[in-house]
């Protein structure tokens, strides 16, 4: 900082600035603004009244998205508010030529900054309103206070506040400011209802207390919730972790403590209820009448809610819809893969306001029916495919991830929601800035991106009035940075942040390095020579000593704070002895003001030599201005188009090409003054433009980068401002793939011919199909790049064109490239060329490098075709004999100087001239020196469309059912209720739309009506059942099958976290499955509430899933699980129950309980409603279905008299594998038993589990269902059903109804599915033979009509699934080669510790630390999840739920 | 999202009971823990009673023979007398067999050979949550001198079940360590283990090393340390194997060196010679024959070359158990002879972008790759009877009906070195077959009856115990007491 302050306070004061007006400004400094003055301090000491009131002046200034970038703009601020934003010129007054403009310009007499202001210079800076992070997390204590206002879960606590702890670490806000934040929402971490958040300035807290705290612009900007879930097995539960661990758990405690707050609210309107504030007063809603709530509430709560993929968007809406929230989602990256969560309406009919108290000054943008997102940019990183065996570990999905995640905001933006961007959820902060690029660079508009960071999430945190944009009057908080964002610098390197002003104190970023860079020209005082010796110094200030014709590098260079010094060997360069010591002071001679940074351009040196025999000399250098020789095409500022390349050579030759409506004009009157260029472009006939401009400051002596900008003025006299950048110079290097051929495309089958232009070679390539690519090098290549101008010229020109820096001393550079420097082709060329521009002869410029004066000799203008590439090549190769000689010249797109097109000749030794035409192709990574290191190239093939769910086998359109599909000639089992028809051979099954319209036997043509939309299938020799339903599945929930945490968790809903993403439905589909019933686990005695689906792979929305109609269920478990024998560790209490004993007290407690509530609610519905009991209350008046876990026949029995005493019946027995010893009970008392075929032996209340068991319960008059439980063996039920055959001579079509009709009885949906009759849902399955034969296969499995897996869409889609792993395997093989190549920095960036970073985010409370046992466990865990992986057993098995052992559940 | 659940257990037990390649179907390592009082209850009570030695020549007629080392005779007989096949053919048997009780099949029967389970853990595993009844899991990683054969509990229920599903001789396998034993050919009948084996050492058991770093929320190493893992897991192979190679080789130059068990039970992968322990304990009808095989766990590209490697440079007789990935290894390993014992076809794909039915084509790929492959399964022990329904789903999938029998029969006697005896119907070979009513690949298909060296087969179990005496409760019901 001493730079930048002495910079500061140096040479600023009083420099005219010049403005319009000026606001008033009060002439007191009010150092104290900040209401908490009172709670501070006194000084102790000095008070620190810094002057406050500065005007940066000469920058680039973005007032806000969408308004065009004012030019050479001042800003003033004054204690820490901005003051007025001031237009300014394009070229500023002092830099004006003189004698022009300066009558026409009536603005620059306009009325001057009052003496006061500090001015910085912001010459070449680019300024945008503050950065603001709408959600960054902080750790924030406990809620303390009184017990009984505590929520009883310690994970809510609505009451917490981001302010109550240290608030923001300075560590989180340095690397913040870093990435241009200004200001964040800051808010409390961990827990379901986590607390309060704050909106507050992220300026660094001042040393002294006496000086205010940073601002906190608004308290209370939302109440942060997530579906947060404890660690498993860690909480004070035997062996689960504390309630909840489960998302179902989070989402229902979420319902109920909002119901809570709602019966809360009400109780203190009736005056009843807690005095003091509870928890839950911050999450009433409208509290009214309530003082003491009225305190601590905003007017309208707003939440932000918690998502971690897309489908928790559907989740977190539903709940906020339920209760009518006013809320906005944290995102998750992953909203690509689902948009229409977050597009589409809510679920429900209240529809969300704003989030935010109604804004005056908000952009009626907001598209009302899209949900308001926080966004984090965590791109999935690439995954490592660098081995055979890795590519086999590596599944479609997670490279898809890594190609799609940076179109993520471009796609929502497309979408129509409005998001703003948070830093939050990214591994390392820092990524950010790079992730943003990626995402502008794969679509997001540089405006989008910057109103999700500056405008949107002011409106969204109600602060509108004073961040978000730079106005007057608003907080002086300004992003800055050294290029435009998302854009490079003038120097062509990546913009970056230099610093940020927060309430108008400057917070540096980036100390810009001292650069000397250029050539500089020593002068030694008591020498008499002009020039002794000259520095060239690079970028990164390596210096090398120049005398004549010898160099020498000087080592121990020090450049720092304006000073330099370094030190060579002497003798090499003067023959002295020793070593020289050289250090100076760098000074900035003729700029007026500061620069930002402290760094103006530096353009004297004076200082002292020590040589190594002690002789000291003072010394002074000079830099020679940049040269600005190179191609510059301009670009007018305001429309984008494109004017023309100027082309200004180290000559006094200047042209311009690719002027509209002339090919190509002279440049007259070219002055170059050290920043700034003068011109006329001469139109021919007299008529001339006159151009000036200014050159960025630090011009790289490269031959590409640097900036300039102008003024345009025409001849009649209109201004027109433009900008330029240096470009490549060569339009022929790239890489080309010839497209046309004498006129014509090349055939489908030809070779492909590419052609590979460097700066001295170029290679053909010609691929034929598989065939070995036939490789040529060409000879004799020779680029003219159109820059000559006349006769009698230096060749330097074409020199300047390829941007050779003045020292260049080639001679043999000619204005024609010729690496094999032939003679005779020199000479043909020259002939060639004789009618247009005829050969020069070539003067060397001199030994410095500095180019000899051009002859005065009238210019002669050269048009693009000037440009030309000549080369010859053998065609023995290509079967032919000698050579071709090829001549290729541009055609210039109108859109820009480089070509796109290239038009080729070429001669064969017969004579005989073929034309061709080629375009460029893309970039072929590092090659492509435009392209940064850390900037990916954006291929073009990453696809638009998405199929749901994301992932290999996903369907880019949800298909509709035909009108009529008539399958016939097929063996039919219809599996109807009445047990009539057994089944129909060579029968027909005729779906219309989405129904079963019609089953016969025979010609179908007979009775179906014919019609030009139906879809005949002709299925001979093919068996066709019903859909198979299968009625015990864990398939698709997320986050977790159980809920432990409690001992009842009948408030748990399965239907909740549905999760139609997993591949298991599809595969499950090509079994023939249709509907499922998904159940929790078995951990409670009274478990959560089960959802009967359809499996409607593809569909949109996750709650598409749900059966619609379907009878509610209810998971019950008894036995070995609920009690946890299975899992009761030593010393632990064990909750109750723990014994089959316990289990049935358990479940009367409960239903007791729920009796009790239901007659209160009877009596007064202000009673507080209770989701756990009301879901017993339905089992109790036999509108929930209980489908009890069970194995022993004396459970079952004493389940059966429980229902029986409270006047219920059970849904089903689940497992039931003891059921025949009671088949009696199982059908008196339920619905029937549900289970496996021949499982048994794994435990041991399963020993007498018996493959007969359902054939007796059958026989028995009991409804019997055979289920999977698995994700596998839900793939093959038909074949278990076959077992009921094999073992017990059931008849076949009975032993097919045990997983068709049976269980959609046992589901109370056989009225639409289970068979196959006229009326009901078409879900049905086509087998390759008998269903119940093991040889037979799915073909085909219709749901709703609709075909959602054939045996022919699954091949195309394996294909689809193939092409796509090839070529993002390739893909990520290349990027990682271009990574290799780049990376020579060390780029440590994928390698930080997985372990650390790995972790999820868990609440203090839990975090404890994991004891041995736990560890040991761990790893076992670890190892045999390895093996079962590896083996293929793994991971999506899940089994019998809640058995309180190792589960994986694949969500 | 991935979600773990887990009991709270001490880890010695949970170093017991390692259902490794068996379906976590909820019970696995950690429900393994049941207090010691109930083990009584979960170990083996089978009452059925074994079968006599064949006294009287036995001839089955008018049947349909799948012989698995030739072609179907459609129409036919075979004739075993005391315990061996005397003749098989065509047509009725001429001469008629002299005092043979004649067996008519009516033209329905079918004759196959007895199903062999190439890996399985039957004998040694009851109920898979009591560790009591669990005997496959030596301590220690390294135990290559314990023999499956000596624990084989002779009663066990498992045993019946499994046999009367037609599987009558299975390979049963310890498990756990690295070395974790040797593999013993069982005949699924006997009043002792010494009845019951067939070939005490078929070799060595190598569960090669994981050889991938995983990146999921239960792994909780780091990337560097997982591969420092790997690294060493991998050298304890090596080292294994050059101490066992250098024993091997010391001990037959200098005989008086002392004598290390547990090289000892190496030896015979490396001399050829049977180990002491392999040669001195067999027993059956049948002497062990064939050099020993070192069968390995490996499924991945990566382990699958590390194998062959492996193989190549000890000059192993190597089969693998698993390979998944072995179709895409078809070069490497058919170069070696190396073959695959496909642990079952009912699995899920291992990634979610593989085909549906990856796991089902499994043995068709292999077929076409040319790798000699048996099929066995990963269910739970107890599940052993579904063994043919693995090969039957490959049959669904592509695979040709004879391959899928082959696979269950004759390759896993050749992988086992029992091949001279069993696997196919053959004169000479053990009567070891079974009668049934259909296709053995089919569900619906019932055993009918089944022999072990001649000897006639109580097909009956405790389920059909079971199953019998509650259809009696529901004859003898008047009205359910309510």
């Amino acid at each position: 900082m001493p730079a930048l302050l002495a910079a500061m306070f140096g040479t600023a004061a009083g420099q005219p600035v010049p403005v319009p007006t000026v606001p008033a400004i009060p002439t007191a400094a009010s150092q104290v603004h900040s209401p908490d003055v009172a709670l501070l301090p006194p000084a102790n000491g000095m008070r620190r009244l810094d002057v406050s009131w500065v005007a940066l002046r000469n920058c680039t200034v973005y007032v806000k998205p969408g308004a065009e970038a004012m030019q050479a703009a001042t800003i003033l601020v004054r204690d820490g508010i901005i003051i007025a934003v001031l237009p300014g010129e394009a070229v500023a007054a002092g830099d004006a030529p003189a004698g022009e403009g300066e009558a026409a310009k009536p603005r620059y007499k306009a009325s001057r900054v009052p003496i006061g202001p500090r001015v910085i210079d912001g010459t070449g800076l680019h300024v945008y309103a503050g950065f603001i992070d709408a959600c960054v997390e902080v750790e924030a204590p406990a809620p303390r206070g009184d017990k009984s206002q505590l929520h009883w879960n310690t994970k809510v606590t609505p009451q917490r506040s981001a302010l109550d702890g240290g608030g923001i670490d300075e560590a989180t806000a340095t690397a913040l400011r870093k990435l241009g934040f200004a200001a964040a929402a800051i808010a409390p971490k961990g827990g379901v209802f986590r607390g309060r958040a704050a909106l507050v300035s992220l300026a660094k807290p001042s040393d002294d207390p006496s000086v205010a705290k940073p601002e906190v612009y608004r308290d209370n900007v939302y109440q942060f919730i997530a579906m947060e879930t404890s660690t498993g097995g860690r909480g004070n539960a035997a062996m689960w972790g504390s309630y909840p661990d489960s998302q179902m758990g989070a989402i229902a405690l979420i319902r109920q403590t909002f119901l809570d707050g709602q019966w809360w609210s009400q109780e203190r309107e009736r005056g009843t209820g807690v005095l003091g504030v509870a928890a839950l007063d911050y999450v009433a809603p409208q509290a009214k009448a309530s003082a003491s709530a009225e305190n601590v509430r905003s007017a309208t709560q707003v939440y932000l809610l918690n998502t971690e993929s897309e489908l928790d968007v559907y989740r977190a809406r539903k709940v906020a819809d339920e209760f009518g929230l006013t809320y906005m989602l944290l995102g998750s990256g992953l909203e690509y893969r689902r948009l229409s969560g977050v597009r589409a309406e809510p679920t429900s009919t209240s529809k969300p306001d704003s989030p935010v108290t109604k804004d005056s000054n908000k952009d009626n943008l907001d598209p009302p029916q899209s949900v308001q997102l926080v966004l984090p940019l965590n791109f999935a990183k690439a995954p490592d495919v660098s081995s055979v065996a890795k590519q086999e570990a590596t599944d479609l999905r997670e490279m898809m991830a890594w190609e799609q995640a940076p179109t993520n905001p471009r796609r929502l933006h497309d979408a129509g929601v409005r998001f703003a961007l948070t830093t939050s959820k990214l591994k390392d902060r820092g990524d950010f800035a790079k992730n943003l690029r990626s995402a502008v660079r794969h679509g997001l508009s540089a405006d989008a991106a910057l109103a999700s960071l500056t405008t949107t999430p002011a409106a969204w945190l109600g602060a509108t009035e004073r961040l978000g944009t730079i106005e007057a009057g608003k907080a002086a908080n300004l992003t800055v940075l050294d290029g435009p964002l998302f854009g490079k610098t003038s120097e062509g390197k990546l913009s970056k942040v230099r610093g940020v002003w927060i309430e108008g104190k400057w917070q540096e970023v980036i100390a810009a390095p001292v650069v000397c860079e250029g050539i500089w020209d020593v002068t030694i005082p008591a020498d008499k020579r002009p020039v002794v010796r000259r520095l060239e110094i690079d970028r990164d200030n390596g210096v090398t000593v120049i005398r004549d014709d010898k160099r020498v590098k000087a080592t121990q260079v020090v450049a720092e704070e304006g000073r330099l010094t370094f030190t060579f060997d002497h003798d090499a360069l003067d023959g002295e002895e020793g070593i020289c010591t050289m250090a100076a002071v760098v000074q900035t001679a003729g700029e007026p003001s500061t620069k930002l940074d402290g760094v103006a351009a530096p353009s004297r040196m004076i200082g002292i030599g020590v040589s190594g025999t002690g002789k000291r000399y003072d010394w002074i250098a000079t830099k020679r201005p940049a040269s600005v020789a190179g191609v510059w095409p301009i670009f007018l500022d305001e429309s984008k188009e494109f004017m023309g390349s100027l082309i200004i050579t180290d000559d006094a030759e200047h042209s311009m090409i690719g002027l509209a409506g002339q090919p190509a004009a002279a440049v007259k009157n070219f002055i170059h003054s050290g920043s700034t260029l003068t011109f006329d472009i001469d139109r021919g006939g007299g008529a001339a433009d006159s151009v000036r401009a200014r050159t960025s400051s630090n011009m790289p002596g490269e031959k590409r980068g640097g900036q300039l900008k102008g003024v345009w003025r025409d001849a009649t006299a209109k201004e027109t401002p433009w900008t330029a950048q240096r470009r490549e110079p060569n339009p022929f290097i790239g890489s080309w793939r010839v497209t046309e051929l004498d006129g014509k495309a090349p055939a489908e089958d030809a070779a492909v011919l590419t052609m590979k232009v460097a700066p001295k070679a170029v290679t053909l390539t010609f691929t034929k199909g598989e065939d070995k690519p036939i490789v040529i090098e060409a000879n004799d290549v020779r680029f003219r790049l159109g820059l000559s101008t006349a006769r009698g010229k230096s060749k330097s020109a074409a020199a300047a064109a390829r941007g050779e820096n003045q020292g260049d001393k080639d001679p043999a550079k000619s204005d024609e490239v010729v690496p094999n420097n032939n003679e005779a082709d020199a000479e043909e060329l020259k002939n060639e060329n004789q009618d247009t521009v005829p050969e020069e002869a070539a003067a060397p410029p001199d030994a410095d490098g500095k180019p000899v004066p051009a002859a005065a000799a009238v210019p002669q203008v050269t048009a693009p075709g000037q440009f030309s590439l000549r080369f010859t090549h053998d065609l023995a190769k290509l079967g032919g004999k000698g050579k071709s000689s090829d001549r290729v010249i541009p055609e210039f797109s109108p859109a820009g100087p480089q070509a796109d097109v290239l038009v080729g000749q070429g001669t064969l030794p017969d004579g005989s001239v073929h034309e061709y035409k080629a375009s460029r192709l893309p970039p072929d990574g590092a090659a492509n020196s435009e392209t940064s290191d850390d900037e990916e190239p954006i291929s073009k093939d990453i696809p638009e469309k998405i199929g749901v769910p994301f992932g290999a086998y996903g369907l880019t359109a949800y298909p509709e059912p035909a009108a009529h599909t008539i399958i016939s000639n097929a063996t039919i089992w219809t599996c109807d209720a009445l047990g009539k028809v057994n089944t129909i051979e060579r029968g027909y099954v005729y779906l219309r739309g989405n129904k079963i319209a019609m089953v016969g036997s025979g010609d179908p043509s007979v009775s179906v009506p014919q019609g030009e939309r139906s879809v005949y299938i002709d299925a001979k020799g093919k068996h066709i059942t019903p859909g198979i339903v299968d009625c015990h599945s864990h398939t698709g929930i997320s986050g977790g099958v159980n809920e432990g945490g409690q001992a009842v968790t009948a408030e748990c809903r399965i239907a909740d976290v549905t999760n139609p993403d997993s591949v298991s439905w599809y595969q499950q589909l090509a079994g023939g499955v249709t509907a499922v019933l998904s159940l929790h686990g078995s951990a409670n005695s009274i478990g959560g509430q089960s959802q009967t689906n359809k499996i409607r792979w593809g569909t949109p929305s996750p709650d598409d899933m749900h059966f619609e109609g379907a009878a509610p269920g209810i998971k019950f478990a008894l036995g070995e699980n609920p009690r946890r024998a299975n899992g009761r560790g030593e010393g632990e209490a064990g909750r109750y129950p723990a014994t089959r004993m316990g289990v049935e007290m358990q479940i009367r407690d409960r239903f007791t309980a729920a009796k009790e509530y239901n007659a209160a609610r009877n009596l007064d519905n202000r009673t507080r409603r209770d989701l756990e009991l009301e879901a017993l209350s339905e089992v109790l008046r036999g509108e929930r279905l209980v489908h009890a876990h069970s194995y022993r026949q004396d459970e079952m029995v004493m389940l059966a008299l429980v229902a029986r005493e409270f006047g219920f019946k059970i849904g089903t027995y689940q497992h039931a594998l003891e059921g025949y010893k009671v088949a009696d009970y199982v059908r008196d008392y339920s619905g029937g038993a549900s289970g496996f075929s021949d499982w048994w032996a794994y435990k041991v209340e399963v020993q007498d589990a018996i493959p007969q068991a359902f054939s007796i319960m059958h026989e028995q008059g009991v409804v019997v269902s055979l289920n999977s439980d698995s994700n596998e063996l839900a793939r093959r039920l038909n074949v278990e059903a076959a077992k009921a055959v094999k073992y017990s001579g059931t008849d076949p079509i009975d032993a097919l109804k045990f997983v068709t009709l049976f269980p959609a009885k046992q589901l109370k949906i056989d009225s639409r599915v289970g068979s196959i009759e006229a009326g009901k849902d078409a879900d049905i399955a086509i087998w390759s033979g008998p269903p119940l034969s093991s040889l037979s296969r799915c073909e085909a499995t219709y749901v709703d009509g609709r075909l959602l897996f054939s045996i022919e869409n699954d091949r195309l889609l394996r294909e689809e699934t193939t092409a796509q792993r090839l070529r993002l395997l390739q893909k990520l093989l290349s990027e990682k080669k271009r990574k290799d190549k780049s990376k020579s920095s060390g780029d440590g960036g994928q390698l930080s510790s997985p372990a650390k970073d790995a972790k999820p985010p868990v609440d203090a409370a839990s975090d404890t630390r994991a004891t041995s046992i736990e560890e040991a466990q761990r790893a076992e865990i670890k190892r045999l999840f390895i093996q079962m992986h590896n083996s293929g057993v793994m991971p999506q098995q899940q089994g019998d739920c809640g058995c309180g052992v190792v589960h994986l559940m694949h969500d | 999202m991935l979600s773990l659940q887990f009991n709270k257990t001490r880890p010695q037990r949970m170093a017991q009971g390692r259902p490794t390649d068996r379906r976590a179907r909820g019970l696995g390592l950690l429900s393994s823990l049941l207090v010691s009082a109930l083990s009584a209850m979960a170990g083996g009570q089978d009452l059925t009673h074994k079968a006599p030695p064949q006294t009287t020549p036995i001839s089955l007629i008018n049947v349909a023979i799948y012989p698995v080392s030739g072609p179907v005779i459609e129409r036919g007989y075979i004739t075993f007398d005391r315990g061996l096949i005397t003749a098989v053919g065509a047509g009725q048997p001429t001469p008629a067999p002299q005092g043979a009780q004649v067996i008519d099949g009516e033209g329905k029967r079918r004759v196959y050979p007895g199903l062999i389970s190439a890996y399985t853990q039957v004998g040694l595993t009851e109920i898979q949550a009591v560790p009591q009844s669990i005997d496959i899991d030596e301590a220690g990683s390294v135990t290559p001198e314990v023999v499956a054969a000596t624990a084989v509990n002779p009663d066990s229920t498992l045993i019946p079940v499994t046999r009367s599903n037609g599987i009558l001789t299975t390979v049963t396998f310890p498990d756990g360590g690295m070395f974790p034993g040797q593999p013993s050919v069982i005949r699924l009948d006997g009043w002792t283990t010494t009845e019951m084996t067939i070939r005490r050492s078929v070799g060595q058991v190598l569960r090669w090393p994981n050889m991938r770093t995983f990146t999921a929320w239960w792994i909780t190493d780091s990337e560097e340390d997982q591969r420092k893992n790997i690294t060493r897991d991998l050298r304890v192979v090596e080292t294994v194997m050059e101490a066992a190679r250098s024993y091997a080789v010391s001990k037959s130059a200098d005989p008086t060196i002392a004598l290390d068990l547990r090289y000892e039970a190496m030896r015979g992968l490396f001399s050829g010679n049977q180990s002491v322990t392999d040669s001195e304990a067999v027993s059956g009808t049948e002497a062990a024959n064939g050099s020993s095989t070192l069968f390995i766990h490996a499924n991945t590209v990566d382990q699958l070359h590390a194998v062959a490697d492996l193989a190549k440079r000890f000059g192993q007789r190597v089969v693998v158990i698993g390979g998944r990935e072995a179709p895409l290894c078809a070069a490497v390993l058919n170069e070696l002879h190396i073959g695959v014992i496909v642990l079952g076809t009912h699995n899920l794909p291992v990634r979610d972008d593989l085909a549906y039915d990856d796991c089902f084509t499994l043995p068709l790929r292999l077929q076409q790759a040319g790798i000699p492959f048996a099929i066995a399964h990963s269910d739970d022990t107890a599940h052993e009877r579904n063994l043919p329904y693995h090969a039957a789903t490959a049959v669904a999938y592509g695979l040709s009906p004879e391959a899928a029998l082959y696979s269950i029969t004759l390759q896993p006697a050749k992988f086992a070195g029992v091949d001279k005896s069993l696997g196919s119907l053959e004169v000479g070979k053990a009567a070891t077959l079974l009668l049934t009513d259909g296709d053995v690949l089919e569900v619906t298909t019932k055993v009918e009856s089944a022999y072990i060296d001649g000897r006639l087969l109580d097909l009956s179990n405790k389920q059909t115990k079971l199953a019998e005496k509650y259809r009696a409760r529901y004859k003898q019901q008047t009205s359910p007491d309510k």
